[in-house]
């Protein structure tokens, strides 16, 4: 549905940002883009979404796209619910349309303050869920999200990761970056790592997780630690899932927050 | 194109960006229309030079209202630069002709009524103002121009230009024409034709120069 040939960017005269970017996008690939900051990951989403135009090299396939920045701005007076629907209009719905699905979507989300929040007084994760749902009204064919995960909170993650399952499920395609090889994987189902301006499969030795027993912690401070993949609470104790590879280092910071290291269990 | 229009209409509203330039507006009419037997088209020439200005100073508050991450969600939305560009640019010129009405509702007020062709030709020489002020204003703005200082200079000197230097063909020599009482229908049908084109000229350019 979009094919990027030998796509190349740069800003002005300075280096190449992008270079000899090959990606096809087929319906219902979910594919993960992992990389450092400064690696380029949100110019190569623009140019998927087609809100940029490479400097060198093709992009083709004109699906329907919705595209989610990594901050969503709203600095505006307008509400969330009001907001939508404006989006939803010039996206050719029709007003009770937009309506009805912006107001479904909010509330799918959990809008803290409700749909008639002014942008410009939503919080960060609640702007951030105005940013998802504005690019969902129109049922894209192709939806394009930057750093999705970081922003919202934990329990948006759930409903971002049915919706990246049903977008999946209904032959849509999505492609979104993140910065812990983790959780990109748990979503993805092709996960590729920008690095020097060009993509490249995982190393797939990335894969092997440990387990990790603590007691005198609690599971919130841990699941936003990246490579963390999931902290559980257990009679008294929490148990994490972390990438063998941090597996030290999580250790010793498990160690600095005063926790206590029950067990560890390497799967490698 | 519509949506677009009526979104950029709601942001201008809610944002209150609109009202420096109108109460500037007003005040203008307020001091220029206080004689009933005054002529009317030296009138409309002051009211039509006031309006470039205000109508500049519109499209640049309105396309700094979206930051540039939010104007690329917006663009996701219009699919084509084009649509976006046209939708704030139709916007404007809905508040253009709000304005030009206003003005010459207050004149046939003060005037006890005017004769339809001198209205005609006063909405005329308005329509290319609102046009020229459009075509300065799009380039200046945020969309091209990134720190607000540069925009006050550049459309400054624009602004400048185009009303006071003699030799730009847009609207200054109908102005000169109008507040002479010279015959209006070659200049003013001149000045919206030369500032037409100098408005498609200018979004163009925005449009191409605005796609990085």
């Amino acid at each position: 549905m979009r094919r990027l040939a030998g796509v190349a960017k740069r800003y002005g005269r300075n280096n190449y940002v992008l270079d000899g970017v090959e990606l096809t996008i087929e319906p219902g690939n979910v594919v993960g883009v992992v990389g450092p900051n400064g690696s380029g990951k949100s110019t190569l989403l623009r140019i998927v979404a087609g809100l940029a135009r490479p400097s060198r090299g093709t992009v083709t396939g004109d699906p329907v796209t919705g595209y989610v920045p990594d901050r969503f701005p709203g600095a505006q007076r307008l509400t969330a619910l009001a907001y939508l629907v404006h989006m939803g209009r010039i996206s050719g719905l029709s007003t009770a349309q937009a309506r009805a699905r912006g107001g479904a979507w909010l509330e799918r989300l959990a809008l803290a303050g409700g749909p008639d929040t002014p942008l410009r007084e939503l919080s960060k994760g609640n702007a951030q869920k105005v940013g998802l749902a504005q690019a969902l009204l129109a049922e894209p064919r192709l939806l394009v999200l930057d750093e999705p995960f970081s922003g919202l909170d934990e329990s948006a993650h759930g409903v971002l990761g049915e919706v990246l399952a049903e977008l999946s499920a209904r032959e849509a395609g999505v492609v979104f970056t993140g910065h812990s090889a983790g959780r990109t994987r748990a979503h993805a189902t092709t996960t590729l790592r920008l690095a020097a301006g060009s993509l490249r499969a995982l190393e797939p030795e990335s894969d092997a997780t440990a387990v990790v027993v603590l007691t005198g912690a609690a599971t919130d401070g841990w699941q936003t630690e990246p490579d963390v993949l999931s902290a559980v609470e257990r009679s008294g104790a929490v148990e994490l899932t972390v990438l063998a590879r941090r597996c030290d280092e999580i250790l010793l910071l498990a160690l600095r927050r005063g926790c206590s290291v029950r067990h560890v269990d390497r799967r490698e | 194109m519509i949506a677009t229009t009526r979104y950029q209409l709601a942001l201008l509203a809610h944002s209150q960006r609109y009202l420096p330039p109108l109460i500037v507006f007003l005040a203008v009419l307020g001091v220029l229309y206080t004689s009933r037997e005054a002529p009317v088209l030296p009138e409309f020439a002051v009211s039509g030079g006031a309006l470039v200005v205000v109508t500049c100073w519109l499209a640049i508050a309105l396309a700094d209202v979206e930051d540039p991450v939010q104007r690329l969600v917006t663009l996701s939305h219009t699919g084509r630069r084009t649509v976006l560009l046209a939708g704030l640019g139709l916007a404007i010129l809905v508040c253009g002709t709000a304005l030009a009405g206003v003005s010459m509702l207050w004149a046939t007020l003060v005037h006890g009524g005017i004769a339809a062709t001198e209205l005609g030709w006063g909405a005329l020489a308005h329509a290319a103002c609102a046009f020229t002020g459009l075509a300065v204003g799009l380039p200046c703005s945020r969309l091209l121009v990134p720190r607000a200082g540069y925009t006050v200079v550049a459309a400054l000197l624009a602004l400048a230009v185009v009303l006071v230097v003699r030799w730009v063909p847009l609207v200054n020599p109908m102005l000169r024409q109008l507040a002479g009482e010279h015959a209006p229908a070659a200049p003013v049908l001149t000045a919206l034709a030369a500032s037409a084109v100098a408005l498609v000229v200018s979004a163009t350019a925005t449009t191409l120069a605005s796609a990085r």
